[in-house]
């Protein structure tokens, strides 16, 4: 590991940039006490500067509370209405959607929706703020009426009430929107950039200077990005030309957020980024150097660290872009990887001779990463668990960047709210070669008075933009980033004593038992009682690197799949081998097929149900650490796994890493639940009061009948289930994805399952499957695929004279989402592109119907093109393919011929289009149509294909019944900020898994259940804590 | 001319159980087990259940109450709830073989109290030697404040006519299992939903009625999950980060 304190030498970024580079991404999720120990004695005063930071401290905290006016705008704002109490929530709620919806109605509802429910009322007054008094004001007359609305008993008085609730309604939408504009206005400097710089003026008065932004959602589509880009080109020439307080300030800069700039910047599609993101952004900066306009790039998400040096790099290195010194960028110093980071950028800038201004901020996306990495599974996070542990990260890098040979390479520019922070900086800084940065309408007083006392440079960074994108932007930046809101309670919080502000954050750390956070547990611990599968991350270099190595060796293997039987591969008839070819390139060789014979099916009946006794009689404890062990053979073969998911599935890489954690987690989830639930006898009382002790034991031989959309996890899901219940299994995996079963089997042979416990039938439904079902020793049968291949092994088990048999099916789905015209359409259709073609659209739970309340639907689908057609369909093994193929040429047909027919009879909204590489493979361009009505579908289309139906607001109970009228019951989305209108849509909605304000695709183990009803499935939902019981029958034993 | 009567009539039962569903279901497991409490305080007085029926209506309450009262919260990632809970399939026929035994009613009673306190509606459909049973569990069902819509009568002959129609959710069945395997065989015939056969064969042992996961049978499980990120949800994020631990 990098040490730390090797940056404060003099000489350390003479090293070859090269070296340095390497230090950066090994620190993405480095552990975290091991790393601070070694930050810590970086960031450690020394007695004397302690107590100077502390006296500086406690002056400027002195002043900023004694000033009348210290606590203004967003200050205030966010100290009577703190993110931690529910009003504060609301209203934030309430501002970041309401300016966007368009129609009354639905306006209406969510100010009903928001304000119905809080008590507004002791808001009032509690602020000397006039600004928060007038939004208050706004609330509490509309609270007032709206309450009204809710009283439901049915007195004339009532009748007066819905009157005035009538008639109000629009008086209340104004008053709303009155107090959104209000509260824009804190928020945003200007709603253009003459505005803002307009408006800016007493600030530059005083001696402040400026950073602009034009902030908003990061662009989707191309003609997004340009819009943005026109506005920096914009703002850059206005601010090149004006010459306010040129002589009394430090000129103004522009911030760029480099996720405005391309809808597709991100490590998977590196070479766009590198080469037109990279001119567009090569553009705008020669503009800016024309002008003499400093610019500097915003930092984003912890994944695109990497990827945003290397454009740095490529920028700063043009030879139109020497000799000019103002290309800034921001580093974020929460994250693990900011010391090494600031170290490349000064030798990069000592390198070329070129200073880099350059902004240290904490970071504002803390809680998005930590929630990307407990989804993804990373071993640990990218930034610090500890608020204190960042602040001493921030004053570790300060002492970098203030010493003495980085000064005239980087000119540190300070950003922080924290008075203490401010002050320490001031201390410890020997030269003035510096300035610090705070946010618009944030940290005023503090830095009135920082100013008066150092008399140090202070830029503000200011959001300029019309108050319809913004503040809903910046207001969900707070609501979702919530971390960063607390500070101003404390310093102007006269109950907060001063010496608890004081104190250094080394000391704080220091007094804490351990230097990571331990409330907050790593990616791999947030399950009780269980592992979380393990996963890569693939935009870090470090991870990806070691990785790829493998995975090039294992691309290059075949692979053979045969019968196995009583642990016996059997191979007898090799010359009868179907040839495997994969899914993208059909002459590319994947391995061979054999697939088994009616006397194997028999063999594998009698073993199976002889064994079936044996088996259940060896303790769960042992049954449970088979599934344990095979869980981490997965696990240690991930490469392999992954290669067989690349060529024998055509998955993409994502989707494969997937694949694997899936079959991971069910085998540990199974685990557990088995563990936990079937270990021990229970006693038990029966209805007619008989005392009674049970066990849970397996029924028999089960047959598992799975799908080749997840030849592993749902292969290995229903496999680990059966068996760990007690049954012994024979399994029957999909004829496409026979390899991928034919490996796991090997591994869990491996992992110590008994070889007379699983067998594996490679082989067609109509032969193997049916001879299986048609068996009066088979206790049950579970199958996820088609529901009309459910209905005929329906008929197969009910035919035999015997018992009736367990069956367990998950079958189709005509999966829909519905967003209104509250929701957020860049999230919409984030998560629409990602629900209905992510995997090709192979997955059960894949949006097939998508209505959007007509009100905002030619926004929405104008995205949904434009995203489109940023889609890489391709081979699936190459980082940048969002699409990979279909499983076969008979699936493609069937789909093909489903467009033909759209085609014909819809509107077109977009199809994305197919490049060279997809000419040897089974590729189905995504594709989008409008239709009127999800009548026009009879079956499920399994592919790429989206259907959108326009709807009417008052129409919504009828989306809804037409929906449930499909009789399919499998997943659903939902998009409102409503929670009246997803609450209800939900309940009434005959689904399985329902998912609000997100993609409806991915649900994971333990997390979200998954399984169907009506034509959807019969349940138990697979990963959930009914799953296994519906394996085992209940057994008396005394 | 009576046949077609007898489907339509079929039909209506049908019909109606579907429409009174959702209303039935919304109500919840907790106000359902209320209504079955009541029903139990009745039925216990009613000679002609036999003096065990009451208390398997009161087992099968309890064993609703403990696996399906409470919503299950999912552990998950940060800024996000999921929850886990049951709602009824639909609509479910209640039937039986011919027998006069104690064991075959509490069998019923025991049917009957699950799938209503699982969120179903019922049709029962006892055989005609039955009936007079079929009526005093009708009686007192609606007696208890559950409607005539969610549980609803028909005469045997129905029977057959009910579970080939495919709006029907399952079957409910005590008796022998060979007429269990036709029935099972009659549903396997339908197009449409995979009906449950849920069929206590085991006579008098009554092993599978009493089974303490037997309810799971007649419910479909839900999952809703919520991003709550856009909502503040991250708020105790806040408090976590900054906390003396």
């Amino acid at each position: 590991m990098f040490k730390a304190l090797d940056a404060l030498s003099p000489s350390f970024i003479d090293r070859p940039m090269d070296e340095l580079w390497q230090l950066i991404s090994p620190l993405y999720m480095v552990d975290e006490s091991e790393w601070l120990a070694e930050l810590l004695p970086m960031a450690r005063p020394s007695a004397e500067e302690k107590s100077q930071i502390t006296i500086n401290a406690t002056v400027l905290i002195e002043r900023v509370r004694a000033d009348k006016q210290a606590i203004q705008m967003i200050d205030a704002l966010l100290l009577e209405y703190s993110l931690d109490t529910k009003e504060g929530i609301l209203l934030m709620c309430l501002a970041e959607a309401l300016m966007r919806i368009p129609d009354a109605a639905t306006a209406d509802a969510l100010i009903r929706d928001k304000l119905s429910v809080a008590d507004w009322k002791s808001h009032l007054k509690n602020s000397d703020s006039t600004f928060v008094n007038a939004s208050t004001w706004g609330l509490l007359l509309t609270g007032k009426v709206v309450s009204m609305d809710r009283n439901d008993t049915k007195s004339a008085g009532n009748t007066i009430s819905r009157l005035v609730n009538k008639v109000s309604e629009p008086i209340i939408r104004q008053a709303m929107n009155q107090a959104m504009k209000i509260m824009g206005h804190q928020f945003v400097l200007g709603r253009d950039i003459a505005e803002a710089q307009k408006n800016g003026r007493p600030q530059r008065d005083k001696g402040f200077t400026y950073s602009f932004d034009m902030l908003g959602e990061s662009a989707l589509t191309t003609d997004d990005a340009k819009k943005y880009f026109n506005d920096y080109i914009k703002a850059v020439e206005s601010v090149g030309k004006n010459t306010y307080a040129k002589d009394k300030t430090p000129a103004p800069t522009v911030s760029i957020k480099l996720s405005a700039l391309h809808p597709r910047y991100e490590v998977a599609n590196e070479a766009r980024v590198m080469t037109e993101m990279h001119d567009t952004v090569l553009e705008l900066l020669l503009r800016a150097r024309d002008l003499d306009v400093g610019i500097t790039i915003d930092a984003e998400e912890a994944d695109r660290l990497e990827l945003s040096l290397a454009l740095f790099e490529k920028l700063y290195r043009n030879p139109r872009l020497q000799g000019w010194g103002k290309f800034g960028i921001v580093v974020q110093a929460y994250s693990k990887r900011a010391l090494p980071t600031l170290v490349w950028l000064a030798a990069l800038a000592k390198e070329q001779g070129d200073v880099i201004p350059l902004r240290l901020v904490k970071g504002a996306y803390w809680d998005t990463e930590l929630k990307l990495s407990q989804q993804n599974g990373y071993d640990a996070y990218p930034v610090y668990t500890r608020k204190e542990a960042t602040d001493v990260a921030y004053l570790a890098c300060a002492r970098f960047l203030l010493s003495e040979q980085i000064r005239g390479c980087i000119y540190p520019q300070f950003a922080s709210h924290n008075a203490h922070t401010v002050s320490a900086i001031a201390t410890m800084a020997t030269h003035k070669d510096f300035e610090f940065q705070r946010l618009h309408g944030m940290g005023d007083a503090l830095y009135n008075h920082a100013l008066d006392i150092y008399g140090v440079n202070v830029r503000i960074y200011a959001p300029v933009g019309s108050h319809k994108d913004l503040l809903p932007y910046l207001v969900r930046r707070l609501l979702e980033n919530g971390a960063n809101s607390s500070f101003v309670h404390r310093l102007v919080d006269a109950d907060c004593p001063i010496t608890e502000l004081t104190e250094h954050p080394v000391d704080t750390l220091d007094s804490r038992p351990t230097l990571h956070n331990s409330l907050i547990p790593l990616p791999t611990k947030i399950f009780a009682g269980r592992k979380n599968s393990c996963n890569i991350n693939v935009d870090i270099i470090s991870e990806i690197t070691p990785f790829n190595t493998e995975l090039t060796l294992q691309m290059q293997k075949t692979w053979q799949a045969a019968p196995v039987v009583n642990g016996q591969v059997i191979t007898t008839e090799l010359a009868n081998a179907k040839p495997v070819s994969a899914p993208y390139d059909r002459r590319i060789h994947v391995g061979q097929v054999l697939w088994s014979t009616p006397a194997e099916v028999t063999t594998a009946l009698d073993t199976a149900a002889d064994y079936f006794p044996t088996w259940s009689a060896v303790p769960v404890a042992e049954r449970a650490a088979c599934l344990n062990n095979i869980a981490d053979l997965l696990e240690e073969n991930l490469a392999e796994l992954v290669a067989l998911c690349h060529k024998e599935a055509g998955k993409t890489i994502h989707d494969s890493l997937d694949e694997v954690r899936e079959a991971v987690d069910f085998c540990r989830y199974y685990a557990m639940q088995a563990t936990e639930n079937f270990s021990v006898a229970k006693n038990q009382v029966r209805f007619d009061g008989i005392a009674q002790q049970v066990t849970r034991q397996g029924q028999g031989v089960f047959v598992c009948i799975s799908p080749w959309n997840f030849p592993l996890a749902i292969f290995l899901g229903q496999v680990a289930a059966a068996l760990v219940a007690g049954n012994t299994v024979i399994a029957k995996p999909a004829e496409q994805t026979s390899l991928i079963a034919a490996r796991t089997m090997e591994l869990m042979l491996e992992a110590g399952f008994p070889k007379e416990a699983i067998h594996l039938l490679p082989g067609s439904g109509a032969v193997v499957g049916s001879l299986l079902t048609a068996d009066e020793r088979i206790a049950g049968v579970v199958f996820t695929g088609s529901t009309e291949t459910a209905q005929v092994i329906n008929r197969s088990l009910a035919k035999r004279d015997t018992n009736v048999a367990t069956l367990i099916a998950e079958t189709g789905g005509q999966n829909t989402m519905i967003v209104d015209s509250t929701a957020l359409p860049e999230q919409v259709v984030r998560d629409v592109m990602r629900s209905a073609f992510a995997s090709a659209g192979q997955r059960c739970s894949a949006l097939r119907v998508l209505f959007v309340q007509e009100d905002v639907a030619d926004r929405i689908t104008t995205l949904i093109q434009g995203a489109m057609k940023e889609l890489h369909v391709g081979l699936p093994q190459q980082h940048h393919t969002d699409v990979g193929p279909v499983i076969d040429l008979l699936a493609k047909n069937k789909l093909q011929a489903h467009i033909d027919i759209m085609r014909a009879t819809s509107k077109l909204v977009g199809e994305v289009t197919l490049s060279e590489e997809c000419n040897f493979g089974d590729f189905i361009a995504p594709i989008a149509f409008e239709i009127n009505s999800i009548d026009q579908l009879e079956n499920e289309q399994f592919g790429p294909i989206l259907h959108i139906v326009r709807y009417k607001a008052a129409e919504l109970n009828k989306v809804i019944s037409e929906i449930n009228a499909t009789g399919f019951g499998l997943t659903m989305g939902i998009h409102s900020r409503n929670e009246r209108t997803y609450t209800d849509i939900e309940r009434q909605i005959r689904v399985g898994n329902c998912y609000i304000n997100r993609d409806q695709v991915g649900a994971v183990v333990g997390v979200q259940p998954f399984g169907g009803q009506g034509l959807s499935g019969t349940g138990p939902k697979a990963g959930g804590p009914h799953y296994l019981y519906r394996f085992t029958k209940q057994v008396v034993s005394a | 001319m009576v046949v077609k009567n007898k489907v339509v009539q079929t039909q209506q039962l049908i019909e109606t159980g579907l429409c009174a569903w959702q209303h039935w279901n919304d109500l919840g497991v907790i106000a359902r087990a209320e209504l079955i409490a009541k029903w139990v305080d009745i039925i216990s007085q009613e000679a002609a259940l036999g003096k065990l029926a009451g208390e398997m209506a009161k087992y099968q309450k309890h064993q609703a109450v403990t696996l399906l009262g409470d919503e299950k919260l999912m552990p998950g990632p940060t800024g996000e709830v999921n929850e886990l809970y049951s709602a009824g399939r639909g609509l479910f026929v209640v039937a039986a073989t011919d027998a006069e035994q104690s064991s075959t009613i509490n069998a019923i009673v025991g049917h009957i109290s699950a799938a209503l306190l699982a969120g179903n509606t019922l049709v029962l459909a006892l055989p005609q030697a039955q009936q007079a049973l079929q009526f005093v569990l009708l009686n007192t069902l609606h007696a208890a404040g559950i409607s005539n819509l969610v549980v609803q009568g028909a005469e045997e002959t129905a029977l057959t006519a009910l579970i080939e129609s495919p709006k029907v959710a399952g079957v409910a069945f005590t008796g022998d299992a060979k007429t269990a395997q036709n029935i099972n065989r009659t549903l396997s015939t339908r197009s449409g939903l995979l009906a449950q056969l849920v069929a206590e064969v085991s006579g008098s042992a009554l092993a599978y009625v009493t089974d303490n996961h037997f309810i799971l049978r007649f419910i479909t499980e839900r999952t809703r999950t919520i991003n709550i990120t856009a909502v503040g949800g991250n708020a105790t994020l806040l408090e976590l980060g900054g906390g003396d631990h």
